[in-house]
């Protein structure tokens, strides 16, 4: 079987479906650990948004067209890059003025709020994680952004954070008004190797708006730590066509990167 | 009266840095970091730190240090190796054993602190922190309300470390300082700490640098101190140079699974090496430390 008959993988399915969401002459940015985002950025420019710009994170090199390196701060990325900012020129000239980010948790809950930086109590953490990285200034932003996560798990999305480091919808509906937050900001979908998910217009709670091919309402459900909610109609997933599939392992990610386990 | 050059040994460059030091540190995750530095600052035996792994992240620079017990403290937007180890092990460890203090800070309130202390003033405004449990935690974040408009705001207290150490890629001997690639926020935290310490790879004439001025990442006035220590930033990635070595951040990852195998790391990697001659051989880069494309 040829490398790109291959079926397609998780991984593969994310960067496909977050690519679809980007919109053409839209700007952003990803963290780190962010093969996924990275992919679905150059993807979209190949297909349906050649004006879509992008930062790679933390090097700052705008719109790097060299194959997919596992870490967005690889120098590799300066390939084809048209500019470089340092990070003092990165959080003045262009993150004031992205349309999207990409981020990612330990812990998610119903509200889209994440936790990156401790699991337990805070003082004494079952699991103390890297730290709050750039998800504090996300969650002040008046953008909506995607988060999207490789576990979907119940350690993973639980009922509520153990620690607020990226502000979602905070306790739903009003929220963050009230803590000064612009309500035009907030996660707008969550990817997980499950199905993807967004947040009812009112109550802010997530909802199902896909699961993946292969994903039953009892896997999702037995996987959430919280009540997620389930629309009667699911769609599934529109997994990645072969025009899409075939433009990401040739011109996007021709070693691998995404294949691999 | 001559024009003072400023290029020092190795030793002599951790000469001046104390117990209790605050010391911040350049390059990002696994790139660019002074890990040749670090590891002199461990063999000098110094203690009671309190690191600044810059934003927006450090990795084994700052795990390093930990897990030799040089610190006490660290001011925290992120310690991980992205895939390698999304939080470093001694960071973890000893934060969860309460063994180190951590203060949480987010990338930008860590930016403003230090354009406090650059610019001399008592606090930097921003947005970012509000409603997280980050204004919880760290008393050097304060809600103040804007005098203008009353919206609430985060005011963040100056951060002035002490020193900085950075590793970059050329110098003349003036500390006119050329990164080959991404500066990150090396030029930033060499402008708010009081001395700066710069490892480069090649030590070159002035002519080189006055070639092209526009490459110049970190003028020489903000710089105390040069050391050349080629691959001065194995196994992390030196832009422009040499690409980060997994299977050594890999191998340092799982040492760091006991005390034992950490020790053992230690002696081998840290306390055994006699020079960065010797450290490279036995990282096997002389081998072939993978190059940049």
């Amino acid at each position: 079987m040829s490398e790109n008959s291959r079926p397609y993988t998780v991984k593969e399915l994310m960067a496909v479906v977050l690519a679809r969401e980007l919109k053409d002459g839209d700007l952003g940015e990803m963290g780190a650990y962010s093969e996924i985002p990275m992919a679905a950025c150059k993807l979209a420019q190949l297909l349906h948004a050649p004006n879509l710009n992008w930062y790679c994170s933390a090097t700052s090199f705008l719109n790097p067209k060299g194959p997919l390196c596992r870490s967005s701060t690889d120098y590799r990325n300066i390939e084809g890059a048209e500019a470089v900012l340092n990070m003092n020129e990165a959080f003045f000239y262009a993150i004031p003025h992205y349309d999207f980010f990409f981020a990612g948790g330990l812990q998610v809950d119903k509200y889209g709020n994440l936790n990156l930086t401790a699991v337990g109590d805070y003082a004494s953490p079952r699991l103390r994680g890297p730290g709050c990285a750039a998800l504090c200034l996300l969650g002040a932003f008046p953008i909506k952004y995607f988060i999207y996560l490789n576990r979907h798990d119940r350690l993973t999305f639980v009922e509520k954070v153990d620690f607020i480091t990226g502000a979602g919808y905070l306790d739903g509906e009003g929220s963050r008004e009230k803590h000064g937050l612009p309500p035009e900001g907030g996660p707008k979908l969550v990817v997980s190797p499950l199905g993807i998910f967004d947040f009812q217009e009112k109550t802010k709670r997530m909802r199902v708006c896909s699961l993946h091919p292969g994903v039953t309402v009892k896997r999702l459900v037995e996987s959430t730590g919280f009540e997620m909610i389930v629309p009667e109609r699911i769609d599934e997933t529109v997994p990645p066509a072969p025009e899409e599939l075939e433009l990401l392992r040739t011109a996007v990610d021709p070693y691998g990167v995404l294949r691999e386990p | 009266m001559r024009r003072k050059e400023k290029v020092v040994s190795v030793a002599g460059a951790v000469a001046g840095i104390r117990d209790g030091a605050f010391l911040a540190i350049g390059g990002f995750m696994i790139h660019n970091h002074p890990m040749a530095l670090v590891r002199e600052i461990i063999k000098k035996g110094v203690r009671d730190l309190t690191i600044l792994p810059v934003p927006p992240g450090g990795s084994m620079d700052a795990d390093l240090l930990i897990g030799a017990g040089c610190v006490r403290r660290v001011l925290a937007s992120y310690v991980g190796a992205e895939w390698i180890a999304p939080v470093m092990p001694n960071y973890r460890q000893k934060i969860e054993r309460k063994e180190i203090e951590v203060v949480d800070y987010d990338e930008l309130t860590i930016i403003c602190g230090l354009r406090a202390a650059i610019q001399k003033l008592p606090c930097e405004v921003t947005r970012s922190g509000l409603g997280t449990d980050l204004l919880k935690v760290n008393p050097h974040l304060k809600k103040i309300k804007d005098p203008f408009t009353g919206a609430e705001l985060v005011a963040v207290a100056p951060i002035k470390p002490d020193v900085a150490i950075i590793h970059a890629q050329r110098s003349d001997p003036y500390g006119n300082i050329q990164h080959h690639g991404s500066v990150f926020m090396d030029a930033f935290i060499a402008s708010a700490a009081g001395e700066v310490i710069v490892s480069v790879e090649e030590v070159v004439p002035p002519g080189a640098i006055i070639r092209d001025p526009f490459k110049t990442t970190v003028p020489c006035h903000l710089v105390s101190m040069v050391t050349q220590i080629p691959f001065g930033a194995h196994p992390c990635s030196s832009h422009g140079y040499y690409n980060y070595d997994e299977e050594h951040l890999k191998l340092y990852v799982a040492a760091a699974r006991d005390p034992g195998t950490y020790r053992k790391y230690l002696d081998r990697y840290v306390y055994g090496p006699e020079d960065i001659a010797d450290y490279t051989e036995r990282v096997g880069a002389r081998e072939g430390c993978p190059a940049n494309q």
